[in-house]
């Protein structure tokens, strides 16, 4: 038993060390959470063929803005994780 | 008929390319060289595969026809190719570090290292093989489609010559997988996505150039005659099934054996988050290409024909463009996104079906020679066993291809949640996998819940995980102290 609490305690530490800071994991969440209203839950609300924007209905606009979007918001994330890097190399 | 030899004549050409690319008697010679090229892709060869991989003939024929019969609800498939990446982000780069360390080549193997389970191994490897011959079909029948289309008019049974043009370039795809590995289709990977690229942006900017004189005369016509076509409307095509189904697609999309042997073969776990973030620039396309399908419901007669919506893309390019090298060009395109995909699928499943399903279940003592020969002539079982049921039996196909996703992506307990959950029991997440497998199935036969199937199933597998998980602790225990992939405190 004495064994089994001691692999518990030893995984717990080494999920944190990959979590790293809080500050990362909160930024991290909040902008997949972004990414899944933009994609995901906005989807009801933008389903209309106006406004016209650029000569597109809305729906499809939407949908092209957040094609953009979501892989500028990945990229964020990886530049985050890529500071982090840095920092524990130092 | 100068269409038609076009498309033969490149065809062959990069059939040849992927055989030279295994010209080096070390692509054939383990199972880490053959099936994920030595791990030693780089960044833009990845680019290339992986697109190869989600960039199939049923992307572009598929989501045209999509179009042309659903109208809006096809863009589903914008969201979810979108959403796929940075959900890739945070899963990929860790197994391929583990995968690295530990010489796994599938997803089946990770899930076996990770649960110290030969079991679940084999569930996840038959799941990935079950649900892929389907898949492998779905591309056949784009090869079909080309041959029918291009042919048209030259020959007296132009079916008969679809057939007999399947045949023959899928034993060539055969022959070349077998031969070189992944490098086959990798290498050809960069050509046919040359050809993608380049043809769709052609078709993309001419089409509504052609047809209506801009594309914004193209939009104001569909917006003024059309408007049913560009919202969702409820029934079984409604906002719910759109945001369920592309949100279940984004989940499965690396789940699938091929898309994971792509990514598996990088030569590093960086390349893969970098990856993450420059291959959705690939999918610009896709909304293009899907709004072609509607664009094909504006200025072709709408016939009720079996199969005519899958090849709509097809008969567009017929009607729009009428030099026949000029569409000789773009049926090859379309041939090409069916054989280099159907390569890299045919190599993920016979992988699976060796290392996971022979040697970890059925043939314990198989030496490592053995298991990548199996592997490599199972190339052809895996080739035949998809001409066979795509050329027989067509119909009992369906369901499957239609629950491919969903059955595909009740394997994420297993291989993500496994990832950042260490306290995961190996038997929660076979019965969770089974059960949400089940359910994608009553749901489609029976219960018919609105919305995607594999969203249903995939709540009924996290219910089972999430509540059973407790009564296993001894196992978790266990499987914790023993684990090296766990324990390993490099990671």
């Amino acid at each position: 038993m004495a064994e089994s609490e001691h692999y518990r305690k030893t995984a717990s530490i080494r999920l944190s060390e990959y979590y790293e800071t809080k500050e990362c994991i909160v930024m991290r969440a909040v902008l997949m959470i972004i990414m899944l209203i933009g994609n995901i839950l906005a989807i009801p609300f933008v389903n209309s063929i106006h406004p016209v924007v650029l000569s597109m209905p809305f729906f499809l606009f939407w949908l092209l803005l957040w094609m953009v979007l979501t892989p500028l918001l990945t990229w964020w994330i990886y530049r985050i994780d890529n500071n982090r890097k840095k920092e524990r190399a130092h | 008929m100068t269409a038609l030899i076009t498309t033969a004549i490149i065809v062959l050409l990069v059939i040849f390319v992927g055989f030279y690319a295994g010209r080096k008697k070390e692509s054939r010679n383990s199972i880490e060289e053959w099936s994920i090229g030595g791990r030693n892709f780089g960044g833009l060869l990845i680019w290339f595969l992986v697109g190869a991989d989600i960039y199939t003939a049923y992307t572009f024929l598929g989501l045209t026809g999509y179009g042309y019969s659903l109208g809006a609800a096809a863009f589903f498939a914008v969201p979810y190719v979108v959403l796929a990446y940075p959900i890739a982000y945070f899963i990929l780069p860790r197994i391929w570090e583990y995968a690295a360390k530990h010489h796994l080549t599938t997803l089946a193997d990770f899930a076996r290292e990770r649960f110290q389970s030969r079991a679940i191994g084999v569930l996840v490897a038959l799941t990935g093989i079950i649900f892929l011959i389907p898949y492998i079909d779905l591309q056949l029948s784009g090869i079909i489609g080309v041959a029918e289309v291009a042919g048209k008019g030259s020959f007296a049974n132009p079916h008969a010559v679809g057939v007999a043009a399947l045949i023959i370039s899928f034993v060539l795809v055969a022959g070349y997988t077998y031969f070189s590995g992944l490098r086959a289709p990798a290498w050809t990977a960069l050509i046919k996505d040359g050809l993608v690229w380049i043809v769709m942006l052609v078709m993309v900017i001419s089409i509504p150039f052609i047809l209506f004189g801009s594309w914004g005369r193209m939009f104001h016509t569909a917006i003024a005659k059309y408007p049913q076509m560009l919202t969702l409307h409820s029934g079984a095509h409604d906002s719910w099934w759109f945001m369920t189904s592309a949100l279940i697609s984004a989940l499965a999309l690396f789940m699938w054996p091929h898309a994971s042997t792509g990514a598996l073969s990088s030569k590093s776990a960086d390349i893969l988050r970098k990856n993450a973030v420059f291959l959705p620039f690939y999918n610009i396309l896709l909304f293009f290409i899907t709004f072609l399908g509607i664009i094909a419901y504006m200025v072709l007669p709408h016939l009720n024909s079996k199969g005519y919506a899958n090849v709509i893309l097809l008969h567009l390019i017929h009607h729009t463009y009428h030099s026949g090298i000029l569409q000789g060009f773009m049926y090859t395109t379309v041939a090409l996104a069916s054989l280099v995909p159907a390569s890299i699928m045919v190599l993920a499943a016979s992988n699976l079906f060796a290392t996971n399903v022979l040697k970890d279940w059925l043939i314990p003592s198989m030496s490592e020679n053995s298991r990548t020969l199996t592997a490599r002539w199972f190339v052809f079982v895996m080739t035949a066993l998809a001409l066979v049921f795509g050329l027989l039996f067509p119909n009992q196909l369906i369901s499957l291809q239609l629950e491919g996703t969903s059955g595909m992506v009740q394997i994420i307990p297993a291989i993500a949640l496994s990832l950042f959950w260490k306290r995961l029991s190996n038997s929660a997440v076979v019965i969770g996998l089974l059960g949400g497998i089940a359910f994608v199935f009553l749901n489609h036969f029976a219960f018919h819940l609105p919305g995607y199937d594999g969203f249903w199933g995939l709540l009924v597998n996290l219910a089972l995980v999430l509540i059973l998980n407790g009564m296993f602790t001894r196992e978790i225990d266990d499987n914790l102290a023993s684990n090296k992939l766990l324990n390993d405190e490099t990671m």
